[in-house]
This record gives structure tokens, sequence and C-alpha cells, in this order.
């Protein structure tokens, strides 16, 4: 599967935006996961980012090379000062972040306008 | 087969009763909103709920979600108004069977009514059946391929929502961990490529599973996966043909000096997310364990079934 198909990347201001488009299991989508990083590296070098926010409204479920993907991510932009944040999770998403601690480091938003409103006012 | 048809409109109504009515077989009963509706659902179970989409009290989205959590086996037909597609829309994800525009109803309604009830009889037919099965052995043995194994997690979590085990969010979990235990097996154990390399450099770590999932010995691995579902557990066994490793030596992934660090995570949803995990001596061989438990969620269903 093509990163296109699986992550939707835009950009307002200095906020990178991700939407998870399609299902995210560990094995279909390696490779997009490992260019989504590098593809969020490259903006980031080019102007540092503020935040880094992902869409997940689209999927049902993830594993940990999605949350180590995440966490790859939020090590570049940390540098700098840039946040990571999550929005649109079902409660079995939900559920990933708190098991494995990332809630006490990135924040959750319920819906993108949310957290594009408190990524901005921060 | 008793049909409820669901409307505010006087006039609607009796247009939709009456094209379903013509059939011989059909016993057609009314309610004017979502709610007199479920009241009745209460008394009378039908076969087949049929219904307006704006209407006061409830509407039929909210109808929709309602018999789709409570009544799961019965299945709803909408009939849409010009301006109500967007929420048809939102009903038909919501589980909505099919749908007849208003303007079609003499046309559509009664061909498209049959064809749902004949689809969810079969479906019936098949539930009545999974309840009475006692068990189903699953043994696959794969060639470490990403795209193999992904989908031997979709066909194990319909395995185990056909003997409906657990909710459909448990199963949402169980496919978490089983994924878990095949990136392990496929990464970690066939392909021996380390969570160490990932923390130094993320993207070799991946070309690295690449470049060796076509070397010599790692390409002709396999990945053994077997299952023995029953309606009280589903026990997997997944083994990869790599060297093992110890569990016990992962660094703790809860641990908030860790978190900047790749180390556990899928061990750790594993255990969470099944009621039992054990790994063979070796380190190469997970067993994972799945039990029943009854809760209003997935019930429902069973007892339906079962009528």
């Amino acid at each position: 599967m093509d990163t296109q198909e699986i992550f939707e990347i835009e950009q307002v201001d200095d906020v990178v935006i991700v939407t998870v488009c399609s299902e995210i299991g560990n094995f279909s989508c390696a490779d997009a996961m490992s260019e989504l990083d590098t593809e969020v590296a490259q903006r980031h070098a080019s102007a540092s980012l503020s935040a880094v926010l992902v869409d997940f409204s689209n999927v049902d479920y993830f594993g940990s090379m999605m949350l180590e993907t995440l966490r790859h991510i939020w090590m570049t932009v940390r540098d700098s000062g840039g946040k990571l944040a999550i929005c649109g999770c079902n409660p079995v998403c939900h559920e990933v972040f708190e098991l494995s601690h990332f809630t006490s480091i990135w924040s959750i938003y319920e819906t993108q306008e949310e957290a594009l409103a408190n990524l901005k006012g921060e | 087969m008793r049909i409820l048809v669901v409307d505010d409109s006087v006039m609607d109504r009796k247009i939709a009763g009456g094209l379903l009515s013509n059939h011989a077989d059909w016993e057609v009963h009314y309610a004017v909103n979502g709610k007199e509706a479920l009241d009745q659902m209460e008394l009378h179970m039908p076969d087949l709920v049929v219904t307006d989409l704006q209407m006061p009290e409830m509407d039929g989205l909210q109808l929709v979600q309602h018999i789709r959590e409570n009544y799961p086996l019965i299945p709803v037909v909408l009939m849409t108004a010009q301006g109500s597609e967007e929420i048809a829309v939102q009903a038909l994800q919501q589980g909505a069977a099919s749908y007849v525009p208003k303007k079609r109803l003499a046309r559509d309604l009664a061909e498209i009514a049959e064809r749902v009830l004949t689809a969810s009889g079969q479906e019936r037919t098949s539930m009545r059946l999974m309840n009475r099965m006692r068990k189903n052995e699953i043994e696959f043995v794969l060639e470490n391929d990403l795209s193999l194994v992904h989908s031997v997690v979709g066909f194990l979590q319909e395995a185990v929502s056909r003997v409906r085990l657990c909710s459909e969010a448990d199963q949402l979990r169980l496919g978490v961990a089983l994924e878990e235990a095949l990136v392990n097996a496929f990464y970690h154990g066939n392909l021996e490529v380390s969570s160490s390399l990932r923390e130094e450099d993320h993207r070799e770590y991946y070309e690295l599973a690449q470049r060796r999932s076509k070397e010599e010995p790692y390409k002709d691995r396999r990945i053994h996966v077997s299952a023995y579902i029953s309606p009280m557990q589903a026990v997997y066994k997944i083994r990869d043909e790599g060297p093992g490793f110890d569990p016990h030596n992962l660094p703790d992934p809860i641990d908030p000096a860790n978190l900047d660090r790749p180390c556990g995570r899928g061990v750790l949803l594993m255990r969470t997310f099944m009621d039992d995990v054990q790994f063979n001596p070796a380190g190469n061989e997970v067993t994972l364990t799945k039990r029943r438990v009854d809760d209003k969620d997935h019930t429902g269903e069973a007892e339906q079934a079962e009528d």
C-alpha cells in the first residue's frame, strides 16, 4: 500500500496534520510508516514544526509499530520544543495510548478542531 | 413475518404498510417514531424494521443505533426523502441493511424487504449453527510474508466473532494482541532484527528486515499459527523458527525512563488484551488465551439466534 493511501498529510502554519486514512495493521504498512517518519523529519528540517497532530478517526485499532513510529516522530520534533498530539481515537485506540503511558507526554483530543485550537493557543 | 413500519407521516406510513401488506406472509405493524418503535419491539419482536429518518422524539438514525446495539439480528431498511441523504449515509454506516428513496417505494420497497429478510434469515440460521459448534481447530504454516500474516489476523478475528466469544471491542483487542505476537515472530523471531536497531536508526531497522527476507537462513523460515476456538475460550499458539528470546529481559515499557525507547510495548499489549500469555522455554513460541466473558454487549445476538 502506498503512503498516500494510508496517510494524508497537510500543514497548517507550523503544524503538520497526519490523517490516518485506512486500517493500519502492523504489517500492511511498515514501509508507509517509515516514509511518514521521513516526510515529517524533512518538513521539520526545512521549517521547524511546533506540533504534529495525528488523527485516528478512521482507525479501528493499531499496535506497537504505529506507537513506535509516533515515538520516533515525537523525538524528531521535541528537540526544538515541538509537540505530538493525537485526536479521533475510539476507546480501543485510546486504551493503547494509555497502556503504553504515552498519554503522559502526548495530548489526546476528541477532534482535529479541538486539537488545533489548543495547540495554537499554547 | 412481522414487519414494523416507523414513520411520523400518516400518508407515508399507509403507503409503505399497504405495499408490504400485499405480501401474503407479511404482517405489518406501525409506530410513529423511534421511541414508540422500541416500545413495540419490547412487546413483539419484528423480523424487519422499515423506518423514516426524520421524525420527532427519536429519529431514524437514533433508532438504527439502538437496534444495532440491542437487537443486532433485526435488519433495518431506511426510507429516505430528499434532504436526508447525509443522515442516511450515517445510518448505513451504523448498520442499516438497505434504503429505499420514498419516491420509489412503490417500485422497490417490497423487493428490497424480501431480499433483506432472506439475507437476515440466512444469517440467523448461520448463527444458530454456530451456537452448536463445540470447537474449531485451525492451523497455518506461513512463509514470512507480510500480506499473509496480516490476513491471518482477520481470519482469526472472524473465527472468534462466529462463536461470539467476546464483544466487538474485545475482538479489536484480540486483533492487536495477535498482531503483536506475529510482529515478534516476523521481525524479531524469523528475521532476527533487534529493537535496539530501531532505537538507533528507524529506517535501517526496516531496511535490514527487507534485506534479510531475501537472504538465507531467514527467508526460508516459517511462522506456525494454530488456534483452538470453542464457545468458552480461544487458545492461539504462534511459533517462529528463529533462535527465540527471553521475555524477562525486556525493559519495562511503562517506566517513564523508557518512554523514549522502543521496548516491550508489543508484549505489554499482548498481556493486557489477552487473559493469559505464556512463552515456551526457548522463547520462540507464545501461547495466548482469550476466555469468554458474558456481558450484555454480545450475548443479545446469541439469545436472538436461539429463537
